[in-house]
């Protein structure tokens, strides 16, 4: 889990300022017609994506992060596109910038919960093999470092004062192990569902293996000579007694060669 | 292939010898009219569906629990307890016959058969890997006497039902034909135990349906086993060790008294009494015509019609009944302790912290792939035993046995006594020839032929002094009793030999998984202080308790144990303060002496019940009432009565869908 963690965090975290520099270098309104332009694929990862942010985060630790958000006047201009956010690094130390995008990040994917399931119902609909190979594990770990990121961030500033807004926190970041938890129980039901198909395959031949013995047994020779022996006998003949005098004596040599064997 | 050093005398030759004994049997009670009931009790059920209800992947539905094979030291026993115990009638031991082991044994083998037909009508109906097979060893040891364990380990999983099931003929073959229970041809007799946890139905252990001649044997074994658990609890210890069937239980006794237990019939209105529902012995005929036809087409099984199909609709009744975490609650906590001590521990608790219900959720999903392993080996067991070689024996059996019992019918409405007395000599002379045959697998296996052969032949001689019989010869299928013979072993040697695989390979799986669990596994951010004291009013001595705790008392949610200098117990599950119940809970107060145990749930304080609360007693109705301190003081208010949950409150999510 850390290795991945250590090495997904750069191009993550250059991830989460983008999404959230997006806010803050735009007009401070975030609107979907930003992602309309991408491919579907692309929509889906990042409408899934600050849909996982806002998971568990309460409204009052989302108003306690930022000021009011401010009107309005060149909404067109908001985007989600990464493009226009060459310097990321330089929002790294910004720990205001960041606080305020992950507010308006965050308000956005609160009140437009329902269009965001909308959206992604609709994308899934059109589109339902490119979203069946999307890797919703790498969004869930971009998600992770992300949510870690603005915990972090509004824990290092202050803003979580009051008992209130701490729980409020230590739930959303609560929400985050919990991620993290889905996802490592998934890769470890993949891997105990393998296992346990190779033991059932495994246990399975072994039987088969001896169901074939079995069948060889009961079909051999020996055991049709036993089947005809006992027809032989209640088929009696003018010679039975004598026939059937001999075979027993057969049947009983056979016992006692097989009982004077050495067990190996 | 077997490990002959084990010596398992299983038991061979069966179908034949089976067929042999219905034979004469058949034959000595010319008037006997060899019918049985055909429209048994549980075919009156209404359908039901199978009511959707959150269950834990580590829980299966049912297990079936029945007898497939025996040890070489625990067959003479096995054989005169039978004889001893014989239901429907007096066996005294010094005429118990050869005989008698032959229809022992018979019983073994067709417990086995009929067994698939239940599991596989249950499989149809309820979800995937929910239903197990447990077929049982029956064995001795100078500690447990006879008894039966487990040769899979099914027991091992969680399940809101364990169904006990076997078949029963009477022992005295010279009897068989008159009016005991037998199974024979199209005539057959169930026995069943089913029973889910002590927490089900507090009052009665659990025990929720019985067959009459095995309820005071089973309520017994019931009680020590909870004597059993609760004396390892109190130490710390969990009690592992799987029971015996009830069958085996039943015939372990010797001269032990029938309790009044109470009890109710089937069917009967007021399901809410706390009582052992009684299934009774029925000897139930199944559809003639689809008998004769068996051998050819077993694509409609006639115990399916007969029985199964309306013993399953009361099992489904019973399973939308019973509340399944409630059912499975402290097995899963003893399944967890198999492999994270630590979890058991905290289980209790039922914390919701993240890092427990984390832990939680993979060691349920590694259980749950146990109960996907053992529904696996169940399906083998099914296919080995009800499709492959041996069933497909076994209809020929069963058919031949109808098609002598049809004759044998014909005789008694002919008052053909001389033939039917002829048949009994013949069928005398076999059980004389083969009942002294070898003690160990390989031995009887190999004289098997030889035994057989002499056997055959002896009869054929009686078939010459006795022309008569040429009619009932016809019938007569001894002369394909060495390929029935040959068969049995193979068979009973394959099933030892799938113990022994499917033991191995479950252990090497085990040990992968368990493995994968602890490479995965977290540390919990919750524990428990196990020396913590619980104490209850009344409940003097050292108790113990799993959960909670503040200062060394028991503070919060957990179990807690407790008992007296007079040998009264209590188990008490829910939410405690300074050492004692106080807030919701349930608690179970068996008192020495007195035939079952109390139940109170609802809220506590101080140890005692206080505010409304539900009262569970043997053999009443459960009651609401209003307590103060420990007092009734007059009939609860349902709207007030606050259940107890053993849901879990972290439910897996199966998806990271967002």
């Amino acid at each position: 889990m850390k290795r991945w963690l250590v090495a997904r965090a750069l191009p993550t975290t250059l991830l989460a300022f983008i999404l959230l520099g997006t806010v803050t270098n735009a007009s401070g309104e975030i609107n979907f017609e930003a992602i309309d332009s991408l491919p579907p694929g692309e929509q889906y990862r990042q409408l899934s994506l600050v849909s996982l942010i806002f998971s568990g985060a309460e409204s009052e630790l989302i108003e306690a992060m930022t000021p009011p958000m401010p009107e309005a006047s060149d909404s067109g201009n908001s985007s989600f596109d990464p493009d226009a956010y060459k310097t990321p690094l330089t929002r790294i130390v910004d720990q205001e910038s960041m606080l305020s995008g992950a507010a308006l990040l965050l308000r956005f994917a609160r009140d437009s919960q329902d269009a965001i399931t909308a959206r992604l119902a609709a994308i899934n609909a059109a589109n339902p093999v490119l979203i069946s190979m999307v890797d919703i594990n790498t969004i869930t770990e971009d998600a992770i470092i992300i949510r870690s990121a603005i915990a972090d961030s509004i824990s290092y500033s202050g803003l979580a004062s009051s008992e209130v807004l701490t729980t409020h926190l230590q739930n959303y970041r609560t929400r985050t192990i919990f991620l993290r938890n889905l996802m490592e129980y998934e890769a470890f039901s993949v891997e105990l569902k393998r296992l346990t198909r190779e033991a059932i395959l495994s246990v399975g031949g072994k039987l088969d293996a001896y169901q074939r013995m079995f069948d060889e047994e009961v079909n051999s020779t020996g055991f049709s000579r036993q089947i005809e022996s006992a027809e032989f006998i209640y088929n009696r003949d003018a010679e039975f007694d004598e026939k059937a005098g001999k075979l027993t004596e057969e049947i009983m040599r056979s016992v006692i060669l097989q009982e004077s064997q050495v067990d190996p | 292939m077997t490990e002959t050093s084990t010596r398992l005398r299983i038991f061979i030759r069966l179908p034949v010898i089976t067929l042999l004994i219905g034979l004469a049997g058949g034959i000595s009670g010319c008037a006997g009219t060899a019918r049985g009931v055909n429209s048994p009790v549980y075919s009156h059920l209404e359908p039901k569906v199978v009511s959707e209800q959150h269950s834990s992947d580590a829980a299966a539905l049912v297990v079936i629990r029945y007898p497939a094979m025996i040890h070489e030291y625990a067959e003479n026993l096995f054989v005169s307890s039978f004889a001893i115990n014989a239901i429907g009638g007096e066996v005294p031991l010094a005429t118990a016959k050869a005989q008698t082991s032959r229809v022992a044994q018979s019983m073994i083998e067709k417990s086995s058969y009929y067994a698939m037909t239940l599991y596989q009508e249950l499989k149809e109906v309820l979800p995937e890997n929910s239903v197990l097979l447990s077929p049982h060893i029956i064995a001795w040891d100078k500690e447990r006497g006879l008894h039966s364990r487990p040769i899979l380990a099914s027991e091992q999983i969680p399940s809101v039902l364990t169904i006990d099931f076997n078949i029963y003929s009477y022992p005295d073959v010279e009897k068989i034909m008159d009016s005991p229970p037998v199974t024979f041809g199209d005539l057959v007799t169930p026995l069943i135990v089913i029973r889910s946890s002590r927490w089900v139905q507090p009052s009665l252990s659990g025990l929720l349906v019985t067959s009459p001649p095995l309820e005071s044997s089973a309520w017994r074994q019931a009680q020590d086993e909870s004597a059993r658990h609760f004396k390892a609890r109190l130490q710390g210890e969990i009690w592992n060790q799987p029971s015996s069937l009830d069958f085996i239980a039943f015939l372990a006794e010797r001269d032990r008294a029938l309790l009044n237990l109470p009890s109710r019939t089937t069917g009967s209105g007021n399901r809410q009494l706390a009582a052992i529902e009684q299934y009774p012995l029925e000897k139930i005929q199944m559809d003639g015509p689809t008998i004769a036809r068996l051998e050819e087409d077993f694509s409609v099984d006639p115990f399916e019609l007969g029985y199964v199909h309306g013993a399953s609709i009361r099992i489904i009744e019973l399973l939308n009944s019973i509340d399944h975490d409630r059912a499975t609650f402290f097995a899963r906590q003893a399944a967890l302790n198999r492999f994270d001590a630590e979890l058991a521990k905290v289980f209790f608790v039922q914390s919701a912290d993240e890092s427990v219900r984390a832990r939680l959720q993979l060691a349920e999903a590694l259980i749950g792939a146990e109960k996907e392993f053992l529904a696996a080996q169940s399906d083998s067991i099914y296919e080995g035993t009800y499709t492959g070689d041996y069933g497909l024996k076994m209809r020929k059996i069963i058919s031949a046995e109808y098609r002598m019992l049809e004759e044998r019918r014909r005789l008694a409405r002919k008052q053909n006594i001389t033939t039917a007395v002829a048949v009994i000599v013949l069928a005398g002379s076999v059980y004389g020839a083969v009942a002294s045959t070898a003690a160990s697998t390989a031995a009887v296996m190999a004289v098997s032929g030889a035994a057989m052969a002499g056997s055959v032949w002896a009869m054929h001689k009686s078939l010459g002094t006795r022309t008569e019989s040429e009619e009932v010869g016809r019938f007569f299928l001894a002369r394909m009793a060495p390929t029935f013979d040959r068969q049995m072993s193979i068979q009973m040697e394959w099933l030892e030999s799938k113990e022994l695989i499917t033991a191995r390979g479950f252990a090497e799986f085990r040990n992968k998984t368990l493995s994968l669990y602890q490479a995965r596994v977290r540390s919990m951010t919750v524990s428990v202080d196990q020396r913590c004291q619980f104490k209850q009013p009344g409940f003097d001595q050292a108790g113990r308790w799993y959960g909670s705790c503040t200062d060394g008392l028991a503070s919060g949610r957990g179990y807690g144990l407790a008992s007296n200098g007079g040998g009264d117990t209590l188990e008490f599950l829910g939410h405690t303060k300074a050492g004692q119940a106080s807030g919701l809970g349930g608690m179970i107060i068996n008192r020495r002496g007195q035939l079952g145990a109390t139940y109170y749930e609802g809220t506590f304080r101080k140890g005692l019940p206080d505010g409304v609360v539900r009262v569970e007693k043997p053999g009443a109705t459960p009651i609401l009432r209003e307590f103060r301190a420990g007092k009734d003081v007059g009939k609860g208010n349902s709207m007030q009565l606050q259940k107890l949950s053993f849901g879990s409150d972290s439910s897996p999510v199966r998806t990271l869908n967002p």
